[in-house]
């Protein structure tokens, strides 16, 4: 996370160095959100060390965090969906956009599998 | 678990539908989750002992991960272009953002077109709903390296770094959820460069 924190900083100079147009490196800067995101990704990432640090303190019982957890996720899940339901712009083009996005969707999810699969089975006959 | 995943999703779809007035109340409450769900991340991993000395280990294969996601990411894209009315390189662009939808989506859309951002929008998000359908389906009975299940986390891209870590988390173990975390590090390192570069050619 702090190195992500890092290269949003880092990148984007060397991206308007090889581009070399304001415009355009202001308009990704916004949409990456600024301060606002460092912000959060700071949170993120000091409630992840404060998890590990209580982990390595306390003992607490599997069942009960992973409980927890599994409800928060499906809360998240959740408001995902709700995230979708409730806008207007997505609904209206899901029916002439959407088939493209799904099959974009889907060769890049195959195409990773396909990547990581093929890279196993050569390390798997490599070993042997 | 894929079911009651899939149930959830559709019953906050059905409730943004039908009561869109709500959507102030739930924004912040996403933002909380989110940090609790990375507490209870950062707990799992403090109490497995053994993790980061079995981590050093095989500290290489883990930044190999992210690579050959990005690359099987573009590959698809660029072969599913030839079959698409919007065309190669716009379709690897889409492909470019790795399930980073809310970058992807307001990024193309003002550089490029409007009609390539809602594409990779809706691309990415569905790149994020399907991960969560398909970790639970791959984690538990995909092939394992060194106590590292890749396929696990291999459909999230970008995503594994936050969201969709808990999934991987549950489903395939700790050991498995700290390479997705790197591997979701670095794919998101790579999202605006990948982005800005691919949009450059179609501008």
């Amino acid at each position: 996370m702090a190195l992500f924190i890092l290269s949003s900083n880092l990148f984007l100079p060397v991206i308007h160095l090889i581009l070399r147009d304001k415009q355009k490196y202001a308009t990704l800067r916004t949409y990456i959100g600024g301060d606002e995101f460092v912000t959060f990704l700071f949170a993120c990432l000091i409630a992840l060390g404060l998890g590990f640090f209580c982990g390595r303190i306390f003992t607490i019982s599997k069942t009960v965090t992973s409980r927890i957890s599994w409800g928060i996720l499906l809360c998240m899940i959740f408001t995902l969906g709700y995230g979708v339901g409730s806008n207007k712009t997505i609904l209206n083009n899901l029916s002439s956009l959407g088939l493209q996005a799904l099959a974009i969707c889907l060769a890049t999810i195959i195409g990773s599998l396909f990547t990581v699969k093929v890279y196993l089975k050569w390390r798997e006959n490599h070993d042997t | 678990m894929t079911l009651k995943i899939l149930l959830a999703v559709l019953l906050g779809g059905l409730t943004g539908f039908f009561q869109p007035q709500l959507s102030s109340y739930i924004d912040p409450f996403v933002t909380i989750a989110l940090l609790f769900m990375m507490f209870f991340v950062g707990l799992e991993f403090g109490q497995d002992r053994e993790l980061f000395s079995q981590l050093k280990k095989d500290g290489c294969t883990l930044i190999v991960y992210p690579l050959l996601i990005a690359f099987g990411s573009l590959l698809g894209a660029f072969v599913i272009g030839f079959f698409l009315p919007i065309g190669i390189l716009e379709s690897v662009a889409c492909g470019s953002a790795f399930g980073w939808y809310s970058l992807s989506g307001p990024v193309l859309s003002k550089m490029v077109s409007e009609e390539l951002g809602t594409i990779a929008f809706l691309a990415n998000l569905l790149r994020e709903l399907s991960t969560f359908l398909l970790v639970p389906l791959l984690g538990q009975s995909s092939k394992s390296r060194n106590g590292i299940k890749p396929l696990a986390f291999a459909p999230g891209g970008a995503t594994t770094m936050d969201s969709t870590l808990p999934v991987v988390s549950r489903v395939a173990g700790p050991k498995t959820a700290l390479a997705a975390f790197i591997s979701g590090t670095i794919l998101s390192m790579l999202v605006p460069f990948m982005l800005q570069f691919f949009a450059s050619f179609l501008v």
